[in-house]
C-alpha cells in the first residue's frame, strides 16, 4: 500500500461547528486538492493532521504511520505551508532559516538557497518588509528544504495574483518529478486545482462531499442545462444543486448516466468545472 | 530542546541590548543604602523577566507556536524549553549585571558597588524560579495576554504582600509571638534556611511544570 497519507473516519467536536468522520487518501506522486468553502473544515482537517489540534476519533496516517505515536518521525518527512506566515517578522531571511534548519536532520542549504534565488528573495531581507506574496514563497522554500515527502499546504493561494499562483503550482508540479512525494493543497480557489490536482477532495460543512481522482469526478458529474417544464418534485430530486431562471434550469447531477436515461435528449448535459461542482452542491444543501 | 531554547534567544537580539542599557542605570539609581544590597539581584531579575516575557510576546504576536509544533517538536518539549530559557536568561542577567558591576568597581567609577556573589546568584536564581512557576501554567492556560495581567497582579501582591502582612501581624497579633517568631528564625542557621527555601523552589517549580505539561498537551491551535 503506497498511500503517504491516510484519514479514517476523523472527527473534532468544538460545538459550535465539528468535523463529521472524514476520510480519505493520498497516494505517492500526486497532488491531492482539498476543496471547501470557507468554514468548511479544511483548516481543521489539516491541524488535525499535524497534530495542532487533538482529534475527537478516527485515524490519521501520515507515511502508513500514526500522527500522534511518530509524531516526530512523520513531521521530519512533512512539510508545510499556511495561509499566514507566522513566522517571527522582525528577523530576516537568514536568521530565520536557521532556526528552522536545526530541527530537520535532513535540511539542505542548497535547495534553500536555489529557491531563494528562483524565487527572488533577498536572505538579508526582514520578513516583516516582505509582500505577502514573497512571505509565501518564503514559506515554500523553508516547506521543501529538507527533503519532505509530504507537503501540506492550507490556503497556500489565497490573496495572491494569478502570476504568483502559477509560479507556485509550477514549483509544486516540478516537486512531483520526484514519484515519492505527495502534496495535499487546500483552496477555496478551485481553478488551481483544475490544472494542478490528481485527485479531489470536497467537504463541506464538516462533512465529506466527494474524494477521488479528478478525472473520475469530472465524469461522473454533470451541468444539466434544460427547461422549466421537466422539472416536477421527483425530477428535482434528481438533482445535487440547481440554479432557476424564467426560461429553464441549470443543475449539478452526481449521476450523468442516469440523467442521461431519465431526460434523453431533452437537457444538454456538460463537463463540470470542480468550480461547477462546488457551488451546486453548496447552494444544493443551503435549499435543502 | 536546546534548539528551542536557542530560538528564544535569538528571537530577541534587541533585549541583550536593553539589558546592557537597563544595568548601566540600574547601578547609578540604587546606589542608595536601601537598594545597594539588593541591586544584583533586582537587576538579574528584570533581565529574565523582560528576556522571559518578550520571547513570548513574539509568539504571540505572530503566533508562532502553529509553527513550532508544526516542526518535529514534541510538545513536552516545547513546555520544557520555556523553563529551561526562563534559568538561561538569569544566567544572561547575572553576565550582564555582574560584568557591568565589574567595570564600575575596574575602572574606579565612584559608586558603591561589590563584586557579585553566590548569595546574589542563587536568590535571583530562586526568585526567578519562583515567578516562572506561577507564570507559566498561566501563560500556557490562558495564553499571553491574559496571563500578563493575571502575572502582575501576583508580582505586585509578592512585592507588597511580605510588608502588608507584617503591618497586619504587628496590629493585631501580640507583641510576644511575633518576636518570638523572629528570634527563632534568626537561631536558624543560614545555610539551612537557605536550602529548604531552594528545594521548596524546586519543588514548586517541578509541579509547575507538571502542571503546564498537562495543560499544553492538549491544548488545540
Amino acid at each position: 500500500m503506497d498511500n503517504i497519507l491516510e484519514i479514517r473516519n476523523l472527527k473534532k467536536d468544538f460545538g459550535d461547528f465539528a468535523l463529521k468522520d472524514i476520510s480519505f487518501s493520498l497516494e505517492k506522486g500526486y497532488i491531492m486538492g482539498f476543496i471547501g468553502p470557507n468554514g468548511a473544515g479544511k483548516s481543521t482537517t489539516i491541524k488535525l493532521i499535524m497534530n495542532l489540534i487533538r482529534r475527537d476519533a478516527g485515524e490519521i496516517e501520515v507515511f502508513g504511520l500514526d500522527n500522534r505515536e511518530h509524531e516526530l518521525t512523520v513531521k521530519e518527512r512533512i512539510g508545510f505551508v499556511y495561509d499566514e506566515s507566522h513566522y517571527y517578522e522582525e528577523l530576516t531571511i537568514n536568521e530565520m532559516k536557521r532556526i528552522i534548519a536545526r530541527f530537520y536532520k535532513q535540511w539542505d542549504d542548497s535547495i534553500f538557497n536555489k529557491y531563494l534565488r528562483e524565487f527572488g528573495l533577498q536572505p538579508d531581507k526582514k520578513i516583516k518588509n516582505l509582500s505577502k506574496g514573497m512571505k509565501m514563497k518564503f514559506s515554500l522554500a523553508a516547506a521543501i528544504s529538507h527533503n519532505a515527502e509530504l507537503i501540506i499546504m492550507d490556503e497556500p493561494t489565497s490573496g495572491l495574483d494569478p502570476i504568483f499562483r502559477n509560479e507556485i503550482l509550477d514549483i509544486l508540479r516540478d516537486l512531483l518529478q520526484d514519484e515519492n512525494k505527495g502534496v495535499l493543497f487546500s483552496t477555496h480557489i478551485t481553478t488551481d486545482l483544475d490544472k494542478a490536482a490528481d485527485y479531489i477532495t470536497f467537504i463541506h460543512n464538516g462533512e465529506l462531499v466527494l474524494t477521488g481522482s479528478k478525472e473520475s469526478i469530472i465524469e461522473k458529474y454533470g451541468v444539466v442545462k434544460g427547461g422549466q417544464e421537466l422539472l416536477d418534485r421527483d425530477t428535482r430530486k434528481e438533482f445535487l444543486g440547481m440554479r432557476e431562471t424564467g426560461f429553464g434550469f441549470e443543475a449539478l447531477t452526481g449521476n450523468v448516466e442516469r440523467v442521461r436515461k431519465l431526460f434523453g435528449g431533452s437537457v444538454i448535459i456538460e463537463r463540470p468545472s470542480l468550480e461547477d461542482i462546488m457551488l451546486y452542491t453548496v447552494r444544493g444543501s443551503a435549499n435543502a | 530542546m536546546l534548539n528551542l531554547v536557542l530560538k528564544d534567544i535569538l528571537i530577541q537580539k534587541k533585549s541583550f541590548l536593553i539589558a546592557l542599557i537597563y544595568s548601566v542605570f540600574l547601578f547609578a539609581i540604587f546606589s542608595n543604602e536601601v537598594f545597594r544590597e539588593a541591586v544584583y539581584i533586582m537587576g538579574t531579575v528584570a533581565i529574565a523577566y523582560i528576556m522571559v516575557v518578550t520571547s513570548n510576546a513574539y509568539d504571540d504576536k505572530y503566533k508562532s507556536e502553529i509553527i513550532v509544533n508544526s516542526l518535529p517538536v514534541k510538545r513536552k518539549s516545547v513546555v520544557l524549553s520555556k523553563y529551561l530559557a526562563a534559568a538561561v536568561f538569569v544566567a544572561v542577567g547575572l553576565i550582564v549585571v555582574g560584568t557591568v558591576g565589574a567595570v564600575i568597581i575596574i575602572a574606579g567609577i565612584p559608586l558603591p558597588v561589590r563584586y557579585i556573589n553566590l548569595y546574589d546568584t542563587v536568590f535571583a536564581l530562586s526568585l526567578v524560579a519562583l515567578l516562572a512557576s506561577l507564570y507559566y501554567p498561566l501563560y500556557f492556560r490562558f495564553g499571553y495576554a491574559l496571563s500578563r495581567m493575571i502575572n502582575m497582579v501576583l508580582f505586585l501582591a509578592l512585592f507588597f504582600g511580605p510588608s502588608a502582612l507584617v503591618g497586619y501581624v504587628r496590629q493585631n497579633a501580640d507583641y510576644g509571638t511575633a518576636q518570638q517568631l523572629a528570634v527563632c528564625l534568626q537561631d536558624f542557621p543560614s545555610w539551612a534556611l537557605g536550602t529548604s527555601v531552594l528545594a521548596a523552589v524546586m519543588l514548586l517549580t517541578v509541579v509547575s511544570a507538571l502542571i503546564s505539561l498537562k495543560i499544553y498537551e492538549t491544548k488545540d491551535f
